[in-house]
């Protein structure tokens, strides 16, 4: 019966209500929130606002009774004639409570009900009974606020008003604290979701309270609900640990505990992960631990990277001392050699020894030489760079490939080529692309075809140069850029060393894809010139 | 209830024009007007609006961003490479596209996105494109400066359709129903159920948006296009509208509650420079036109069967049009788009007309009882073609039947069902 009453349907016998009505509410505790017109003595953050008004439209005795009963009962009250007035106070703050008469003037009782609800969905309006069976059953569908009996006695009525008004506020008030509640959490949620990090909360046993989608990918954990869900069967080892659950429980004895691990799991090899755990005490007492996870692989390649790069580039500062301290020893040697053949007569044995050092020396010249060439370009200052079209320097690059190289066993495919341009040194860039191509024709013995192409990808441009030739074998593979190295009778081995300096110089990067006896693809990624 | 007692014999409480003018002035809460739709008006008169300002205006609005882009890509315009920047897009469709683009998607989407209720979903949206389109051929024909302000104003003169479905959903059914049902006269109808006329409110709600006056003015008179003491710019706008209105209805394209015809006066075209030529080759060009607008801007597709068909019924046929004293009626306005020849015949003559099977006479006005009984008079004398009898008001129950062989009755709708059945050959 009190259920029914709160949602406005009252009793037949009249005899009821007082006992109805003014037990449950003298029950009612208000914490927060103020009493509708009335000075509440407590302090109250919610804006307690004197002002707050009971509106009563309509203009039948009836009406002009309540309006009496609930001023007389110490409620501000504010009187609207028809259905006008109440649409245009209708966003006032300080309406608290709409008392209708079904026979307000302007528009129908149930089309008001409905733009009430449409316009200002937290009001919840009152109807003043009595109403036919039928449209008191509308009407609640409608409002959920409920039908007030027209002959309710007057203590009553104002009670009940009053504390209807209170129940409306604190619903009014929880709604807007669970939504802002969810909306946190939800915020909260993709705040998480999207950190690189994985994270993972724990209770004391060890079994996962919350983890978000990063950690749930590292940890290959269900989707779904994770509710205690325990965390088995996660190798995890490093530091003489071997499972992620004795880690937790590591973290639960010593509060904080950190280090690299390797993570393994189903359809991958063990990749290196950072990971942080510490304790959290709940106010209750009890512990819970937080997991930071951090997946190392990508840093760790990267430091691979530089330090594959710093070593190249100290190799090419050797070479190039090298070269300049044997420059002028080897340009001494190689003038005597030819005094020698001058002054040695024809028949002496001595002759048939100058040939080969004559020969090494060319050949130690021609390194000097070409060394030199490599230092020219890695010394290019990057504040000489232009606007280049990348077009132009492929196409140049290609023109001395056809001056050096036979081609004529070979199918070129090359452009044409989109219009992307970068920043940079035009004989760098062509001499770059010139050896990556004249490797490639040179891996072609055979014939082959000779594929280069270009296109944007994400704010670089990508240029892809591949062969079919015979392909780089795998034991060469780790040192194809390092000085000196070479596989040919001719040359310094020094021009994969320059391909690599230019394309770092320009802040690129190279990637080398081969197979034995199918080809080589070399892809060479350069940032886009920024007026693009 | 006990307010029973009070209401009206429509069954509805009386709506105070007092209430419903304050619920106009709450527009903003119930149907908001997409910013983007003032913000595109702004730079149609204005010839410095360059399209970096129309592509900032539509970048302020993500959904039309994402929208115009996916039409862009679209199938229709077949660009090659994806387009992925609206300042690309502009540039390819160029600005008075873009506008009606921007324009069409933020009304459809913002205004009419609820209006399916209470006559099937998007048909008034429907109506309101083709209206626009109409007002726009009409318009340009007319020589007025700014068709894009003609397209619209068709978009929008209906729009206190959408809002009294919002708002009062049960009066707007009832009453579409007095008018369809018991063929009584749709602004009497209006007036009873919901007070104030669509015209009026439509003009009241774009005053509340801001939209410049001569929107305003141009609905408030759409469907009284008094034309006296009224300045150029406005008397070709508001005529136009008139006149886009009556042809979407002519067609049947959407629908705005009615397909009630309003007059076409011959003062009313010499008022805009147009002859009924002039007026029938753009009714001819409108069903090409709304299809190429619906398919560009990528809209919900209305289906227009029946106008085909007709379309086909009338490509050989010669309709003679029976004329009293007054001007020719906006029905034949259809035949003399569609047809392929259309004759006038002076309704008295028509007993002595000679005919052929396949004549289609067709007669219009408020009392079919006179064309009845001279067709009736042919008949005796040789009973050839079909006689159309299409009556603007609804007959009344007594008086003598008007049926018989060969004539069809249709009215106070045109609808182009009828049409087709009663085109059809007999059984």
């Amino acid at each position: 019966m009190q259920f029914l009453i709160q949602c406005g349907l009252w009793p037949a016998d009249k005899a009821e209500y007082p006992k109805l009505i003014t037990m449950p509410f003298a029950d009612y505790k208000i914490r927060t929130g103020s009493f509708l017109g009335q000075s509440d003595k407590r302090p109250d953050r919610g804006g307690k606002d004197p002002r707050r008004y009971v509106m009563v439209a309509g203009c039948t005795p009836a009406t002009h009774q309540f309006a009496a009963t609930l001023s007389a009962g110490g409620l501000q009250v504010r009187r609207a004639r028809n259905w006008t007035q109440v649409m245009d106070q209708l966003d006032d703050e300080s309406l608290a409570l709409l008392l209708l008469d079904p026979r307000l003037k302007g528009m129908g009782l149930l089309e008001g009900l409905r733009l009430i609800r449409k316009m200002n969905p937290s009001l919840i309006p009152l109807v003043l009974g009595p109403l036919t069976q039928e449209s008191q059953t509308e009407v609640l569908r409608l409002v959920a606020g409920g039908v007030l009996p027209a002959d309710l006695p007057a203590p009553i009525l104002v009670d009940w008003v009053r504390s209807y008004e209170q129940r409306q506020r604190l619903r009014r008030e929880n709604e807007r604290f669970r939504s802002r509640i969810l909306e946190s959490e939800a915020y909260l949620a993709s705040i998480l979701d999207h950190l690189d990090e994985g994270i993972i909360t724990t209770d004391a046993a060890g079994r996962v309270l919350a983890a978000n989608q990063v950690a749930r990918n590292l940890c290959q954990l269900p989707p779904g609900s994770l509710a205690a869900h325990p965390l088995e069967g996660i190798n995890f080892t490093g530091d003489g640990l071997h499972t992620l659950a004795e880690t937790v429980a590591r973290v639960l004895e010593t509060g904080f505990y950190e280090g690299r691990f390797l993570l393994s799991r189903e359809g991958r090899s063990p990749f290196p992960v950072f990971f942080r755990g510490s304790v959290h005490r709940l106010p209750g007492g009890e512990l819970e631990t937080i997991l930071v996870f951090r997946d190392l692989t990508a840093q760790e390649e990267l430091e691979l990277r530089a330090e594959e790069s710093e070593r190249l580039v100290a190799l090419g500062q050797i070479a190039a001392g090298m070269a300049h301290e044997i420059r002028n020893p080897l340009m001494a040697v190689g003038g005597m050699v030819r005094r020698l053949e001058r002054l040695l007569s024809p028949e002496d044995p001595g002759q048939m020894y100058l040939p080969t050092i004559r020969d090494n020396v060319q050949r130690m010249e021609d390194m000097v030489r070409d060394i030199d060439e490599y230092l020219q370009y890695v010394r290019v200052s990057s504040h000489h760079f232009l606007d280049l079209t990348l077009e132009h320097v492929l196409n140049a690059a290609l023109a001395r490939l056809e001056g050096a190289a036979d081609l004529s066993a070979l199918t070129l495919e090359a452009g044409p080529f989109d219009d992307l341009r970068i920043q940079g040194d035009a004989a760098s860039l062509t001499e770059m692309f010139f050896q990556i191509c004249r490797n490639s024709v040179e891996a072609m013995s055979q014939g082959g075809t000779l594929k280069v192409q270009i296109f944007p990808e994400g704010g670089l441009a990508v240029v892809q140069i591949a062969d079919n030739g015979r392909g780089i074998p795998l034991e060469d593979f780790s040192h194809i850029y390092h000085p000196f190295f070479t596989t040919k009778m001719t040359g310094a081995g020094m021009g994969l060393t320059k391909v690599f300096m230019i394309a770092q110089r320009h802040r690129g990067q190279i990637e080398v894809d081969s197979r034995p006896q199918q080809g080589t693809i070399f892809t060479v990624r350069l940032p886009l010139s920024s007026s693009q | 209830m006990q307010a029973g007692a009070a209401k009206r014999k429509n069954g509805f409480e009386p709506l105070e024009a007092e209430l419903v003018r304050s619920l106009v002035g709450r527009i903003q809460d119930i149907l908001p007007l997409p910013n983007v739709v003032n913000a595109i008006l702004k730079t149609i008169n204005d010839p410095y609006a360059s399209l970096s300002r129309v592509s900032e205006t539509i970048l302020k609005d993500q959904a039309l961003t994402a929208k115009v882009l996916k039409i862009i890509n679209s199938a229709y315009y077949g660009v090659s490479t994806p387009v992925g920047t609206v300042s690309q897009a502009v540039s390819l469709l160029g600005l008075d596209k873009i506008k009606n683009l921007a324009m069409a998607i933020s009304l459809s989407e913002g205004l009419y996105r609820y209006s399916g209720l209470p006559f099937g979903r998007g048909a008034l949206w429907h109506h309101s494109q083709a209206c626009g389109v109409a007002t726009s051929l009409v318009a340009s024909a007319a020589g007025y400066p700014t068709p894009e302000e003609a397209l619209i104003a068709g978009l929008i003169h209906d729009i206190a359709k959408a809002l009294w479905t919002e708002l009062f959903p049960e009066r707007f059914l009832a009453a579409i129903k007095a008018v369809q049902v018991e063929g009584r006269d749709p602004l009497e109808v209006e007036i009873e159920y919901l007070t104030v006329p669509h015209a009026t409110v439509g003009a009241w709600m774009l005053e509340k948006w801001q939209l410049p006056e001569i929107f305003q003015q141009a609905v408030a008179l759409h469907h009284e296009p008094r034309v006296e003491n009224i300045d150029s710019p406005l008397r070709i706008l508001s005529l136009s509208l008139y006149l886009g209105n009556q042809m979407a209805k002519l067609l049947n394209l959407g629908e705005g509650g009615n397909y009630r015809l309003g007059p076409l006066p011959r003062q009313l075209l010499k008022e805009i420079n147009l002859s009924r030529e002039e007026l029938a080759s753009q009714l001819a060009a409108l069903p090409q036109a709304f299809f190429d607008f619906v398919e560009e801007l990528q809209l919900e597709k209305a289906q227009h069967t029946k106008l085909n068909t007709l379309v086909h019924l009338l490509q050989e046929r010669e309709v003679v049009l029976l004329v009293e004293d007054q001007d020719p009626g906006p029905g034949a306005l259809f035949f003399e788009a569609f047809a392929a020849r259309t004759r006038a015949l002076p309704l008295k003559d028509l007993p002595q007309f000679p005919g052929e099977d396949l004549d289609l006479f067709f007669w219009e006005g408020a009392d079919p009882g006179e064309a009845f009984s001279l067709g009736q008079q042919r008949r005796t004398g040789a009973l050839r073609g079909r006689l159309l009898l299409f009556s603007h008001r609804p007959l009344p129950d007594k008086g003598i039947p008007i049926s018989g062989p060969g004539v069809r009755l249709l009215g106070p709708e045109w609808r182009l069902d009828d049409l087709v059945k009663a085109l059809s050959p007999e059984r």
